[in-house]
């Protein structure tokens, strides 16, 4: 019963495109009322509840003549002022929602980047590694952290060398990250010759790669930015490589 | 038998919308009325001389609704079903007058064509 009455409202519906939902709603509730009230009367009446159903959508005349006649007491501006309305609010939630959603990335990453560990990085290169240490060395600069997660020796592309891991954050929570942080740390001062790295807005993991002679016992790490320096002795492990 | 043609803007069905706004007008003179009522109504006082589909009075009922001839308010039955009562305004009440008028003008016209004044 239910079933064929809902069928019915939903054809008349069809035809009223300008009624707001509220408006709808007023006018479903009628039309299922007036459905329901016929069905109870054939029903005491002897009918079977199937029977007096469809007697009483059927009595009720054409869905699509009844949704317009409804339509047509619906004002075409307003309708128009609502859908307008409507795309608006839309339009501003998703304005406000979107920057929010930015912010709760930035977060996330930094908040990742303060407890991450070199095997949470997560970076793929052809480095093949001799040995390696796991070390938290920190670099704090005005409004950033660098932290170096992980050092080790070994080869990419046929040359001996030593790669490191390091993931860069701001202080505040809510900064973004700064890609060139990573950049400014050098091996021995001499320049990294391959690096790879990924990133969100509020946090930057990098690693870098730098030839070095094979057996040679320790390089110093550099960190030299804007008035800012730092200095790690690292000594390294070459096993029988050396 | 008078029937609501299809909703196709035409003459007779504009005349019959006027002639069931008459009907609605002076079913709800005096009472107030819920739509179904309204139409078990008619067909008690027509006995069955008159008949429309049933869904049509709605359209009738919202337009009277909107040019302030009629006021609707909810109520709930005994059974916890919302129904939505219909009430004649002084505004209602002067259309009706108004129609009445029109009804009578339109009978002595017809009655003078066909030679039963």
């Amino acid at each position: 019963m239910t079933e064929q009455f809902e069928r019915f409202t939903l054809a008349v519906c069809r035809h009223v495109p300008r009624a707001t939902g509220d408006e709808w709603a007023e006018m479903k509730a009628e039309l299922t009322a007036h459905l329901e009230d016929h069905c109870d009367a054939l029903r005491l009446r002897g009918m079977s509840e199937e029977a007096a159903a469809e007697r009483a959508v059927r009595e009720m005349g054409d869905p699509e003549e009844i949704g317009n006649g409804l339509n047509a007491t619906l004002s075409p501006f307003w309708g128009f002022i609502l859908r307008l309305s409507t795309f608006f609010a839309v339009l501003l939630v998703v304005a406000c929602i979107l920057p929010g959603l930015f912010q709760v990335q930035i977060l996330w990453g930094n908040l990742t980047a303060r407890f991450a560990t070199a095997d949470s990085i997560g970076i793929r290169t052809e480095f093949q590694a001799i040995a390696s240490t796991d070390c938290d060395l920190r670099i704090e600069t005005k409004g950033h952290v660098v932290r170096v997660l992980r050092y080790a020796t070994g080869t990419q592309a046929g040359e001996s060398g030593v790669s490191f891991w390091a993931v860069t954050y701001a202080k505040n929570p809510m900064g973004e990250g700064n890609d060139s942080l990573i950049a400014s740390l050098t091996v021995n001062g001499a320049r990294h010759t391959r690096g790879a790295g990924h990133g969100s807005a509020g946090v930057v993991y990098s690693t870098y790669f730098t030839p070095v002679e094979p057996g040679t016992e320790a390089v110093t790490l550099v960190f030299d930015r804007l008035g800012d320096h730092f200095e790690f002795e690292l000594p390294l492990d070459w096993g029988d490589a050396a | 038998m008078p029937r609501i043609p299809r909703y196709n803007g035409g003459a007779e069905m504009k005349q019959n919308m006027e002639h069931t706004r008459l009907l609605v007008l002076s079913l709800l003179h005096g009472q107030d009325m819920y739509g179904y009522q309204m139409i078990t109504e008619l067909e008690r006082k027509f006995d069955k001389t008159f008949s429309m589909k049933e869904g049509t009075l709605y359209p009738i009922l919202r337009s009277l609704e909107n040019e302030g001839a009629l006021r609707a308010y909810t109520q709930e039955t005994e059974a916890g079903r919302v129904r939505k009562y219909y009430s004649l305004t002084k505004k209602g009440a002067a259309l009706l007058a108004e129609e009445k008028a029109r009804w009578r003008r339109y009978e002595q016209a017809i009655n003078s064509v066909v030679g039963l004044a």
